[in-house]
């Protein structure tokens, strides 16, 4: 269902709603609209949007989470540590090591 | 104990950021320059109510998005790549990167979802004026959104408005305007969306010599190729002038690379152009073999792209690596020393702090904050260390310069024919047109090439080298992850051919 539509408020007709409100349903109503009729009317784009589909999927769900963990925050329990890492790392080879 | 990071995993991790820096960068040329070329049509079309002209903005339009939607989200896979490969260098930046980035992010996510949507889902929805308004914001925008990538990369070619914590390990950023408006940034940001404009030009050019060779569309395609042609060239006379800019920042800022791009390993006085030659393959620093197996020199040239002035003494690689007393250059030993006092200082400061020594902290802390600015050659084992790879940094920039003198040359010939209507006739001007375009590309890589490789072995200019900006993980996970990019790219552009390519050859009549 469209939940923009007039149906989804049951008992309630729009020009019931103070001026403010309604301003602002008809306003939320025009943007869901016009996104929803430039969407429907795509041609090309829907292989596209499908396309930006997949490859999102791909990146977040399946590459960022099994292939790359964030090495400092995996590794290290707060900001203390991973600098003292950092700062081991940095001062690694000198005389004071 | 840390673990030493393995050669291999360096490379690996090179690899991989240059790998997929370079594919994405297949996508944003046309997002920076095509979206104003898309603007400038619709103005025409708004200016004089011609159908010919919205049907040409239309087309275009629809090119765009196709590109924009197969390049959209590939950057971020080297965030991620910066979280895993590159731990130590994020947090070591994180503070000056943040701001740029999250500026970056939230203006992307707004201009992409509202004008965007306005420019491909508004016509007969929005009025003609506030479609090519949108239009106009979306170029601006994405031009907008490069310019914080670009600063940050400005920032690492070139460190400036920051102090490095010594405690926190990480760099603060103290001005943002010497970050945003550091020379070397603002040199970066016009060269670079500057290559975006010229590539958007010989997209549309190209495409255009297409459907005149096959005689479809002809009226839309002659008119955008004058518009193609007229942006071209303008925009290829303003990537010399850039470039001109950008390549005396290298000079002042980073001699090393401009050594390299020129592959001049003694300096001299009145130093000229190398316009094409062969570099000698045996050829190393402080040997006494020629540098070229052949090449063609335009005098004084040198002297005066990096330092305006004929006489101007250049230094080669043997001069910064092994110090020129006479020219007054520091040979990169005693940078070498003085960076590893800088890390023996912050090793001290360290140890002290732990041990509630605050005089000995102070007097640490002290040295270090006066050789802080070599703190990066304390990693180095040796002077030869601070040269880039000389043979791809010289090719590379000859290959970009070469291009780029031909695309000036390209263009005013493309528009004189196009605006005289002589065009369709020298059919081997179309097919030079259309085999054209993937040159600007290459033009386009190359530069990156020169800028990214040439700054070797720097992470982050002499405060970082590479070693010690990678995460300490199995270089084997980086393999893997480097394939399947690899094949992850690959299928992404041959899907971007493909459905390019289709769209094309469907022309301006047919469906947006």
């Amino acid at each position: 269902m469209d939940i923009l539509s007039p149906k989804a408020y049951s008992g309630q007709s729009l020009s019931d709603l103070p001026a403010k409100e309604r301003l602002v349903i008809k306003t939320i109503r025009t943007i869901y609209r016009f996104y929803a009729d430039g969407f429907r009317s795509m041609r090309v784009g829907r292989k596209l949007w499908l396309l930006i589909g997949i490859k999102l999927f791909v990146m977040f769900a399946l590459v960022k989470v099994f292939f790359f963990p964030d090495f400092l925050e995996e590794n290290f329990a707060n900001d203390d540590e991973r600098a003292e890492y950092i700062l081991q790392t940095m001062t690694q080879g000198s005389s004071h090591d | 104990m840390i673990e030493p990071v393995s050669p291999e995993l360096v490379d690996w991790s090179r690899a991989q950021f240059a790998l997929t820096a370079l594919y994405h960068f297949l996508f944003v040329p046309l997002t920076l320059g095509l979206s104003f070329l898309v603007a400038i049509m619709e103005t025409i079309y708004v200016k004089t109510g011609s159908e010919v002209w919205k049907k040409a903005t239309k087309f275009w339009m629809t090119l765009f998005a196709i590109n924009f939607a197969i390049g959209i989200a590939t950057g971020l896979i080297m965030e991620f790549e910066f979280g895993t490969n590159w731990s130590n260098y994020s947090w070591i930046v994180g503070d000056i990167f943040g701001a740029p980035l999250a500026i970056e992010g939230i203006l992307a996510f707004f201009m992409e979802s509202t004008f965007f949507a306005v420019m491909f889902f508004g016509w007969n929805k929005v009025s003609k004026n506030m479609h090519l308004l949108s239009t106009w914001l979306v170029a601006v925008g994405s031009n907008l959104s490069a310019l914080w990538i670009l600063v940050a990369n400005g920032w690492m070619q070139f460190p400036t408005g920051m102090y490095f914590n010594p405690d926190t390990a990480r760099h603060e950023m103290m001005n943002f305007w010497d970050v945003l408006l550091s020379p070397v940034a603002v040199a970066k940001f016009l060269h670079t969306v500057g290559s975006g404009y010229v590539i958007s030009a010989l997209f549309v050019i190209g495409v255009s010599a297409w459907l005149l060779l096959k005689g479809k569309d002809i009226v839309i395609a002659r008119r955008s190729m004058v518009v193609g042609a007229s942006f071209g060239l303008i925009t290829s006379l303003f990537l010399i002038l850039s470039g001109d800019e950008s390549a005396y920042q290298v000079a002042q800022k980073q001699p090393v690379k401009l050594a390299a791009m020129e592959g001049l390993y003694d300096g001299e006085k009145r130093a000229g152009i190398v316009m094409a030659g062969i570099l000698n393959p045996e050829k190393v620093p402080g040997d006494d073999r020629p540098t070229f197996l052949w090449d063609i020199e335009i005098p004084y040239a040198l002297s005066l792209l990096g330092y305006h002035a004929p006489d101007a003494f250049v230094p080669g690689l043997n001069d910064l690596i092994y110090g020129n007393e006479k020219h007054g250059i520091i040979g990169a030993q005693v940078r070498i020393d003085e960076g590893r006092k800088a890390r023996d200082a912050l090793a001290e400061y360290k140890r002290a702090k732990a041990t509630g020594e605050e005089a000995t902290m102070q007097k640490a802390l002290a040295t270090f904050e006066q050789y802080k600015h070599n703190l990066g050659y304390g990693y180095l084992d040796k002077p030869e260390a601070i040269s880039p790879p000389v043979g791809l940094t010289f090719y590379s920039f000859h290959i970009m310069v070469g291009l780029g003198t031909y695309f000036v040359a390209l263009f005013l010939v493309v528009l004189y024919l196009a605006m005289t209507n002589e065009i369709m006739h020298y059919r081997k001007m179309l097919w030079l047109t259309l085999w054209s375009l993937p040159l600007g590309y290459v033009a386009a890589e190359a530069g990156w090439i020169v800028a990214e490789v040439g700054r070797q072995p720097w992470a982050i200019q002499d405060l970082l080298p590479t070693m010690k900006a990678t995460s300490t993980i199995e270089s084997g996970m980086v393999m893997t992850t480097f394939w399947l990019f690899a094949v992850l790219f690959t299928t992404l552009l041959i899907a971007e051919i493909k459905i390019m390519t289709k769209q094309i050859a469907i022309g301006p009549e047919g469906e947006n």
